[in-house]
């Protein structure tokens, strides 16, 4: 009775805390009174880009502002393209004395809202895999 | 050994505090402990009139279809007696590498049947704290305990969840209670979030509150309330799922470094009463 399973989600979850994040070299980051703040460039919509560049000149390509609060900036700043979440999740745990799968949940979360915005992206962790891919 | 208090969906358990909630979903729940499954829970109501054998036995069929292999047995439940409103049935199964004891208990107040997975060897310590605390509540018209990670709240027995989410340092429970949403916020560590900030600048910027809103400002509490005007209800009758109405309270216990908020929003006027029970029941565990 009772062997050690490995379910496929356990298994993707294990994968996905392995997987390194990657800053966007882009990605300006400047220091305010509450926090980081992230500036990235963004492409805008194929069919306002016309608009855009006959009224501006402008080629379509916007700056976005990000502010990241004193716990976003300090795991933005871990990020170092050679950790991995699971490494990232578990500093964030010792610095703020959190349980480890709430580390983990919100770490993985907020890398998520990073890569939606394309200011991270995915690396699988070497031997695994060496494509990139958007979180 | 220390112990963890679990309150969820009517369902109240004790568990090792070294069992952490790893999946949290409508009618499911999943323990592991150093990053292994230790224990899942579903739950579910079941007609009348069958026993956790038959039961069992449903699982049996449906078992087979996925290829899972269910056999009943007698324990653990012979060894343990379980509170008096349940009945249960041991069952063992096997898929592939997996495989695990496991049990189902039948709960007379709720008519639903949860469904426990051990995926190792319990000890007949563990085995006993869990069977003795657990206790099915779903159903009740009392109020119902909330206890997941270091939070616990009573709740109105009719609130559902509708959402529950991990951001950095903040935790979020969401309920619907008849149109009424309830939202119990943590936010940790206090000293960090805070640094340079007060509660009513915190409540302003991560909350959503506004400064001709604030009802109450001490040291260790905010507490903000909008009412919701005339054309705001009219338009809240129109755009279904838009609240106007808003109160929250946000204080910061003592001796904690952690914060807490609830917070009430619906389309009439706030029960005032209802908000001050749910702040007086919501703390740390």
């Amino acid at each position: 009775m009772g062997r050690q399973p490995t379910s496929p989600p356990e298994e993707r979850r294990n994968q996905a805390l392995d997987c390194i994040p990657v800053r966007n070299p882009e990605v300006r980051a400047e220091a305010t009174g509450q926090g980081l703040l992230l500036s990235y460039p963004v492409e805008v919509r194929p069919w306002f880009r016309g608009i855009l560049r006959h009224v501006t000149g402008n080629p379509g390509i916007v700056t976005r502002k990000l502010q990241l609060d004193s716990l976003g900036s300090s795991v933005w700043e871990m990020i170092d393209d050679r950790r991995s979440v699971r490494q990232l999740a578990a500093r964030f745990q010792e610095r703020y004395q959190v349980g480890r799968r709430e580390a983990e949940l919100s770490v993985t979360a907020f890398l998520r809202e990073l890569g939606k915005r394309g200011l991270v992206a995915m690396k699988e962790k070497p031997g695994n895999q060496a494509t990139p891919r958007q979180t | 050994m220390e112990h963890r208090q679990i309150g969820w969906d009517g369902l109240r358990f004790r568990v090792p505090a070294l069992w952490q909630a790893a999946v949290i979903r409508d009618g499911y729940l999943l323990f592991e402990e150093d990053s292994r499954p230790v224990f899942g829970l579903r739950w579910q109501p079941v007609p009348e009139g069958l026993s956790p054998r038959d039961l069992v036995r449903r699982l049996q069929r449906r078992g087979e279809a996925k290829n899972i292999r269910i056999r009943l047995q007698d324990g653990p439940v012979g060894s343990f007696p379980l509170p008096d409103h349940l009945a249960g049935h041991g069952f063992s199964w096997q898929q592939g590498e997996e495989g695990g004891k496991g049990l189902l208990l039948l709960s007379s107040r709720s008519r639903r049947a949860s469904l426990l997975q051990f995926h190792r060897p319990l000890s007949p310590l563990e085995t006993s704290d869990l069977l003795r605390s657990f206790q099915d509540h779903g159903g009740e018209e009392t109020p119902q305990l909330w206890a997941m990670y270091d939070i616990r709240c009573l709740l109105p027995a009719r609130a559902r969840l509708a959402r529950s989410r991990f951001l950095l340092g903040r935790y979020t429970l969401a309920f619907d209670l008849d149109g009424l949403e309830i939202v119990l916020h943590r936010f940790r560590p206090a000293a960090e979030l805070l640094a340079g900030s007060s509660l009513e600048l915190f409540g302003q910027r991560v909350l959503g509150m506004r400064s001709q809103w604030l009802l109450r400002k001490e040291a260790d509490c905010c507490e903000w309330e909008k009412a919701a005007t005339r054309m705001e209800r009219f338009l809240g009758r129109l755009q279904k799922g838009k609240r106007a109405a808003r109160r929250l309270r946000l204080w910061r216990p003592a001796g904690e470094n952690g914060l807490l908020a609830v917070g009430l929003e619906c389309n009439t006027q706030i029960d005032g009463r209802l908000f001050e029970e749910l702040c007086a029941s919501y703390g740390f565990a």
